[in-house]
C-alpha cells in the first residue's frame, strides 16, 4: 500500500468513526424527548373529613360522597395499559375492589374515586376525631410491582356532627349553615334496640301505619313517656374538635338512657320513636333550634311539637307565662306549629326528610 | 287530638324562598316573597370533548328578562353564588379556569370551565356518565344532544327560588368519533375513537433509536476496522524504491566533448582531488586553465 492511499484510507476511516461516534451519542441523547416508557403522575385527594355517624354513605357509588379521589395523568408518550386501582383505610378498611382502566392515553386523565366499605364494628367505636392512613395502590404493565401512596384522612367521632361543609365565605343563607342537613338522618336509628322497645310501650295498640288519629294519639304519648322517663333539656357541649359549627349529637338509646338532651337530640329521638313504629318523621331547622315533625299518613299535613318543652321545669322557668303549669303536649303542639309557621314566612327553615335521606344512602349508624 | 302545622307540602316549596335576600337586601326579600309568578330559564350546557376525553364545558343560563332586570344584579354582587359549588370538596380536580360571565343585556349568565377526564376511556368505546334524566333529542357521529325539562328547581342559580329549567345539554364528540349513542339504561353517552399514535416528537433520531444506534455501531466498528487494516499494513514505498535504483544505470557524467575526451581522462586523477570543474557549465566547452574565468566558447562566468 503506497503511502498516499495509506494516508487517505486513514482519513477515511477517522472521518467515519468520528462520524458515527457522534451521530451515536445524538441517537442516545435524543432518546428523552420520545421516551417509550409509560410514565404517570398520580395525585390521591382525600377528602377533609368523614362524618362517622353517615359513615355508610361513603361506600355508596351512587352518592357523591367518595372518601377519595385519585386523579391519573399520562404525562408520557405511550398508552399506559392494563391499569388498576384499589384503596385501604388500615384499620376500617380492607382493600377495596379493584377498579381497572384498560387503556389511559398520552395526556388522558383519569378520575377514580374510593368508596370504602367501612367497618361497622370499628366506626362506632370512634368517639373522637381520629386520624387514618389512606392507602392507594395502582399497577399497570411494565410495572414490576404496584407502586402505593399514603395520606391522612380524619374520621370524626361517632357523635359529631359538622353543620356546613361550605367555606365560611360561601355560607350566605340559612340553609347554607346546614349545608350537612341529610346527614342528620344518621342519628335517627329506629331499630335499635331501647327505642323499639320504648316506641312499642308508647305506641302499643295504635294503627300508627294508617290512621290519623292514632299517629296523632301516639306523636302526643312520646312527649309524655319521655316526661315520666325524666327526659331534661340540656345545652350543646362545646364542639372542640371542629374549626366549623359543629354539635356533639346524642343517639336516641344514648337520649333515652341519660335522659338529657338538646333540641336536636330530642328531635332525633322523637323522629326514631316515631320511625320505630312507621311514623313518617322529619326534623325542622329553624334559626337556633330543631323541632320533630310527623307526617300525617292519610292527609300528607304535618304535626310538630315542642320537644325542649318534655322538660316542664325549663319552659316555665325560661318561657313564664307561655304555657299553663302543666305544660301540655297540645299547647307544646301550638307552640312548634307557630314557631314553624313563622320560619316558612321567612325562609328560614330546612325539613329534613329522614325516609328520603335513608333512601339516598345516608343509612343510620344502628 | 291532632292539629297540623298549617302549611302544606305542596306549597311549601313556594315558602322556601330566599333566605340569600335576607342577608342581600330586605327590599329584595320583600319583592321575592311577594312574587308568585314561577319563572322559566333556558339553560344550553355544552360540553366540547377532545380526543383524551377532557371536557370544555360552557353553560350559558338565559333568565326571564324582567326577572333578571330586577335581581340580576345579586349575582354581580355576590360572585361567590356562581363559583362555590364548583369549589367544593367534590370538584377537586375536576373543574379548572372557572370563569363567569354576567350579561345583563341579554339576561344571562355563562360559565366556562374545564374538566379533565370528563369521558372515560372504556378500551373498545369512551363513556360520558351522568345523564340518566335525560331524554335524546339528536345523535349522530359528531354530536348528541340531550334534553330534559325540570320543576321547582331552587339553587344559587335560581337565587333560592322556585323556578322551572329547561336544559338542553350538547356533547361535542371529538373528530374521527363514530358510533356515538346515548345509554338510556346508565345515563352515558357512548362512542368510539381510534386511538392514533401521534407522530414522535424528538425527530428522526429519535423516532428511530434503535435503527440509528445500530446503523452508527456498524460504522465505527467497520471504521475501526479500517484504521487497524491501514495501520497494520507496511508502507511500499521504501522498497520499490530500492528495487527501482538497482534496476536503473548509473547517472550519466556529462558528456565531454570527442576532442575534450583525451584531456578529461587525462585530467581524471585531479578532477577527483579538484573541485573546480574543468568544463564550462554552460556549454561544456573544456576549460583552457584551471583558473579560466570566462568560457572561452560561450563567455559564460566559470563559478
Amino acid at each position: 500500500m503506497s503511502k498516499n492511499m495509506k494516508a487517505v484510507l486513514s482519513i477515511v476511516a477517522i472521518v467515519l468513526l468520528l462520524g458515527s461516534v457522534a451521530g451515536l451519542i445524538l441517537t442516545l441523547t435524543a432518546a428523552g424527548a420520545a421516551s417509550a416508557e409509560p410514565k404517570l403522575e398520580v395525585q390521591l385527594l382525600p377528602r377533609e373529613e368523614i362524618l362517622t355517624a353517615a359513615y355508610k354513605v361513603y361506600g355508596d357509588d351512587q352518592q357523591n360522597q367518595w372518601a377519595a379521589k385519585t386523579l391519573i395523568k399520562n404525562v408520557g408518550d405511550v398508552p399506559v395499559e392494563s391499569f388498576t386501582i384499589s384503596y385501604k383505610i388500615e384499620g376500617y378498611c380492607d382493600w377495596t375492589s379493584t377498579e381497572n382502566y384498560p387503556t389511559i392515553l398520552p395526556g388522558e386523565t383519569v378520575r377514580d374515586y374510593c368508596w370504602p366499605n367501612l367497618d361497622d364494628a370499628q366506626m362506632k367505636e370512634i368517639t373522637t376525631k381520629t386520624p387514618v392512613e389512606l392507602t392507594v395502590r395502582y399497577q399497570y404493565d411494565g410495572l414490576s410491582q404496584p407502586v402505593e401512596d399514603t395520606d391522612k384522612i380524619y374520621l370524626l367521632g361517632r357523635n359529631d356532627f359538622v353543620f356546613t361543609s361550605l367555606a365560611d365565605e360561601d355560607v350566605l343563607t340559612f340553609t347554607d349553615q346546614f349545608d350537612n342537613y341529610p346527614m342528620v338522618a344518621a342519628f335517627v336509628t329506629p331499630n335499635e334496640e331501647t327505642v323499639k322497645s320504648v316506641a312499642n310501650a308508647l305506641a302499643g295498640g295504635l294503627e300508627t301505619g294508617m290512621n290519623d288519629q292514632d299517629v296523632g294519639t301516639a306523636f302526643l304519648r312520646v312527649f309524655d313517656g319521655l316526661r315520666q322517663l325524666g327526659v331534661k333539656y340540656i345545652q350543646e357541649p362545646s364542639s372542640y374538635w371542629s374549626d366549623r359549627a359543629a354539635q356533639y349529637v346524642q343517639y336516641p338509646a344514648e337520649t333515652l338512657s341519660r335522659t338529657t338532651g338538646t333540641c336536636l337530640d330530642l328531635a332525633i329521638c322523637y323522629a326514631a320513636l316515631m320511625e320505630a313504629v312507621g311514623i313518617k318523621s322529619y326534623v325542622a331547622l329553624i334559626p337556633g333550634h330543631a323541632i320533630p315533625v310527623i307526617e300525617l299518613p292519610n292527609s300528607g299535613e304535618w304535626y310538630a311539637i315542642e320537644s325542649t318543652f318534655i322538660d316542664k321545669d325549663y319552659a316555665l322557668s325560661h318561657f313564664p307565662g307561655e304555657t299553663s303549669p302543666e305544660v301540655t303536649a297540645a299547647e307544646c303542639v301550638d307552640m312548634a306549629a307557630a314557631e314553624l309557621d313563622q320560619a316558612m314566612q321567612e325562609g328560614s327553615f330546612i325539613m329534613i326528610d329522614i325516609e328520603q335521606a335513608w333512601k339516598n344512602g345516608v343509612m343510620p349508624i344502628w | 287530638m291532632v292539629k297540623t302545622v298549617n302549611v302544606s307540602r305542596k306549597i311549601l316549596p313556594v315558602l322556601c324562598l330566599v333566605a340569600i335576600f335576607l342577608f342581600v337586601s330586605p327590599v329584595v326579600l320583600a319583592q321575592g316573597i311577594g312574587d308568585s309568578t314561577t319563572y322559566t330559564m333556558q339553560e344550553e350546557y355544552r360540553i366540547e370533548i377532545n380526543d383524551v376525553g377532557d371536557g370544555k364545558i360552557t353553560d350559558t343560563i338565559t333568565y326571564d328578562e324582567a326577572w333578571f332586570e330586577e335581581y340580576g344584579s345579586l349575582f354581580e354582587e355576590n360572585p361567590n353564588l356562581l363559583s362555590r359549588r364548583y369549589r367544593e370538596d367534590s370538584d377537586v380536580g375536576e373543574v379548572e379556569n372557572f370563569e363567569a360571565d354576567i350579561d345583563r343585556g341579554d339576561g344571562t349568565i355563562t360559565i366556562t370551565f374545564d374538566t379533565p377526564g370528563l369521558a372515560y376511556n372504556m378500551g373498545d368505546n369512551w363513556s360520558v356518565y351522568g345523564y340518566g334524566n335525560y331524554e335524546v333529542a339528536d345523535e349522530s357521529d359528531d354530536e348528541v344532544v340531550l334534553e330534559a325539562a325540570w320543576e321547582g328547581v331552587n339553587n344559587e342559580f335560581t337565587l333560592f327560588e322556585n323556578m322551572n329549567l329547561e336544559e338542553q345539554v350538547i356533547i361535542d364528540l371529538p373528530d374521527g368519533s363514530t358510533n356515538a349513542s346515548f345509554d338510556t339504561s346508565t345515563g352515558a353517552i357512548e362512542y368510539e375513537l381510534a386511538y392514533v399514535a401521534k407522530e414522535g416528537s424528538g425527530g428522526v433520531l429519535a423516532d428511530n433509536k434503535t435503527l440509528f444506534t445500530i446503523i452508527f455501531a456498524l460504522v465505527i466498528i467497520l471504521s475501526l476496522i479500517l484504521l487497524l487494516y491501514v495501520f497494520t499494513r507496511e508502507t511500499e514505498a521504501p522498497a520499490a524504491v530500492a528495487a527501482v535504483t538497482t534496476a536503473m544505470p548509473a547517472p550519466a557524467a556529462p558528456q565531454a566533448p570527442p576532442e575534450a575526451a583525451g584531456a578529461a581522462q587525462a585530467t581524471a586523477g585531479d578532477a577527483t582531488a579538484e573541485a573546480a570543474p574543468r568544463f564550462c557549465k554552460k556549454c561544456g566547452h573544456p576549460k583552457g586553465k584551471p583558473d579560466e574565468r570566462f568560457c572561452r566558447n560561450c563567455g559564460a562566468t566559470h563559478e
